[in-house]
């Protein structure tokens, strides 16, 4: 029993829970590079936040139903239809044998999820089934999706009757903030100073940022020191680009900033032409910030603390 | 322990006196069980732990103790053999190298291959080996913008280190060669043929051997 691949889009991945404890191998985390999106269509389902679903990016995708489920779709603003009748992002939505759902491009946010009540079927490779394309691990034989591909998924007779309350949909501003903590102190500083553009190289590592080049950056002879997620590097020629949920595991060129834990799932949602500032922050701040961004969505999301990473 | 200080909400960076140090501080935290991840650069050592559960303060006493306890281990193995074609035809830095060093092929496959290597650190992705021991007549910096993709097996110098491509990925070192070797395979335990600590000589063979060896 499956859901199958029909048009596979841009870039369509298995994402779950990440591949944690693994950087000092070299290989990153993974996973979905906006966990909060990917646990609300979750939650619609009552499956563990964290379960494995599809990230669609971009452009949408479509895919064929072989069995009677129940799927939510939640992330960048699309246009959802099943066999061509208009349905909503946000609430659970009932798909039969036969049916035919079609994810449309993203009007803002880079990445859209699809949710199947108990989960999708991934490769486990070293304790998760996401998707880590550039070393061909986990998900879907370690690949973006292509034609034909069948997920294994379970037949369920769930109601398809939940809807994510308002309160709890995230909006997607054109311009995003994210708050960090400043690693150098001087470009760090220059960082915020001023609003960044993402440029057209964007993916799951990371994120160039277009704007004046930032002066004084160090040469190119730095030690490799190690890098997550959210950090924010710069080679010499003063143009800073944002690491992302497949960042690599360590890097040489100068660290600027470190986006706090709290905004860290912001990152996966931009795209070619937003515009995007840092907000400095102290850690102690950060931590506080993140404290209560947990307290509102908990109520919600219980358990929230484990998608913000 | 030289130094150690908070890099953010979840992040605390360590400075020691030695690799070996770092490494064995690094594994005893492992052990430890209470760190999200512990990877180390070099000389130095970066540990992302739980910031609702753990105070950053606790997190900093609590490495020092950690890394008072770790004693630096040493052990002897062969030098692994890698060998390397070094050829302007696959290795699209070596003659600009070459030229900025004001040195022939031969001369740096020499200072290349000589002296045997030291891994350092695996890291950047999915088996990149960092490797000491490079001559210091070899002193090129990264490049200033790094190349979108670096084929699997280059073999690339920056600073004081070579650096070893096992994977296609982006990158900005200065590619001098390349290996037929597979450095990292997902489905052998430890998934990374070299790991830190092994002795490394480089063999330098031809385009013809390299391609023989490339072949299923």
């Amino acid at each position: 029993m499956s859901l199958h691949v029909l048009k596979p889009g841009l870039q369509t991945t298995v994402q779950g829970e990440p591949r944690r404890g693994y950087r000092h191998l070299g290989i990153p985390a993974a996973g979905p590079a906006d966990p909060l999106s990917l646990a609300l269509a979750n939650r619609l389902l009552g499956n563990p936040l964290l379960a494995n679903g599809l990230e669609v990016t971009l452009s949408g995708a479509t895919f064929g139903a072989d069995v009677r489920t129940v799927i939510a779709v939640t992330g960048a603003d699309v246009d959802v239809a099943v066999n061509g009748e208009a349905r909503g992002m946000y609430e659970a939505i009932e798909v039969r044998a036969g049916d035919e759902l079609r994810i449309g491009g993203a009007r803002s946010g880079a990445r859209t999820y699809v949710a199947v009540c108990g989960g999708i079927a991934g490769d486990v490779v070293l304790d998760s089934g996401s998707t880590y394309m550039p070393a061909g691990l986990g998900g879907h034989g370690g690949r973006a999706l292509e034609f034909g591909d069948e997920l294994a998924c379970t037949a369920s007779d769930r109601a398809a009757d939940s809807r994510t309350p308002e309160a709890f949909r995230p909006g997607r501003e054109i311009g995003a903030a994210l708050r960090v903590c400043l690693v150098d102190e001087a470009a760090g500083g220059s960082l915020c100073e001023q609003q960044w553009h993402v440029s057209s190289r964007a993916d799951r590592m990371g994120i160039q940022l277009d704007g004046d080049p930032i002066n004084g950056i160090d040469t190119g002879r730095l030690p490799s020191v190690p890098v997550f997620p959210g950090c924010v590097q710069c080679p010499p020629d003063g143009a800073p680009f944002l690491l992302s949920v497949d960042a690599q595991t360590t890097g040489g060129y100068a660290r600027l900033a470190q986006v706090a834990r709290a905004d860290r799932h912001v990152i996966g949602q931009l795209r070619t032409g937003d515009s995007l500032r840092f907000l400095p922050r102290t850690p102690g701040e950060a931590i506080e910030e993140l404290r209560q961004k947990i307290d509102y969505w908990a109520e919600w999301l219980p358990g929230c603390e484990a998608i913000f990473y | 322990m030289k130094a150690a200080r908070l890099v953010s909400d979840d992040l605390i960076e360590l400075e020691f006196q030695s690799q070996a140090l770092a490494e064995a501080v690094a594994a005893r935290m492992r052990e430890d069980g209470d760190w999200l991840e512990v990877v180390t650069g070099i000389n130095t050592l970066t540990a992302q732990f739980d910031c609702l559960r753990t105070e950053p303060e606790e997190a900093l006493e609590r490495v020092s103790t950690l890394g008072a306890e770790a004693a630096a281990p040493r052990s002897v193995q062969e030098p692994f053999e890698l060998p390397v074609c070094y050829s302007t035809d696959i290795a699209p830095d070596l003659a600009a190298v070459c030229k900025r060093l004001d040195i022939d092929v031969d001369e740096l496959i020499r200072l290349h291959t000589s002296t045997p290597h030291e891994v350092r650190l695996l890291g950047f992705a999915p088996g990149f080996a960092y490797v000491d021991g490079l001559d210091s007549r070899l002193d090129v910096p990264r490049h200033e913008v790094p190349r979108q993709k670096v084929p699997a097996g280059s073999v690339a110098i920056a600073g004081s280190q070579t650096g070893i491509y096992s994977l296609a990925s982006p990158g900005g070192w200065q590619i001098i060669g390349r290996t037929p070797v597979v450095l990292f395979d997902p489905t052998a335990s430890p998934p990374n043929l070299l790991q830190p600590g092994r002795q490394v000589r480089f063999r330098p063979i031809s385009v013809d051997e390299y391609e023989a060896s490339m072949q299923p």
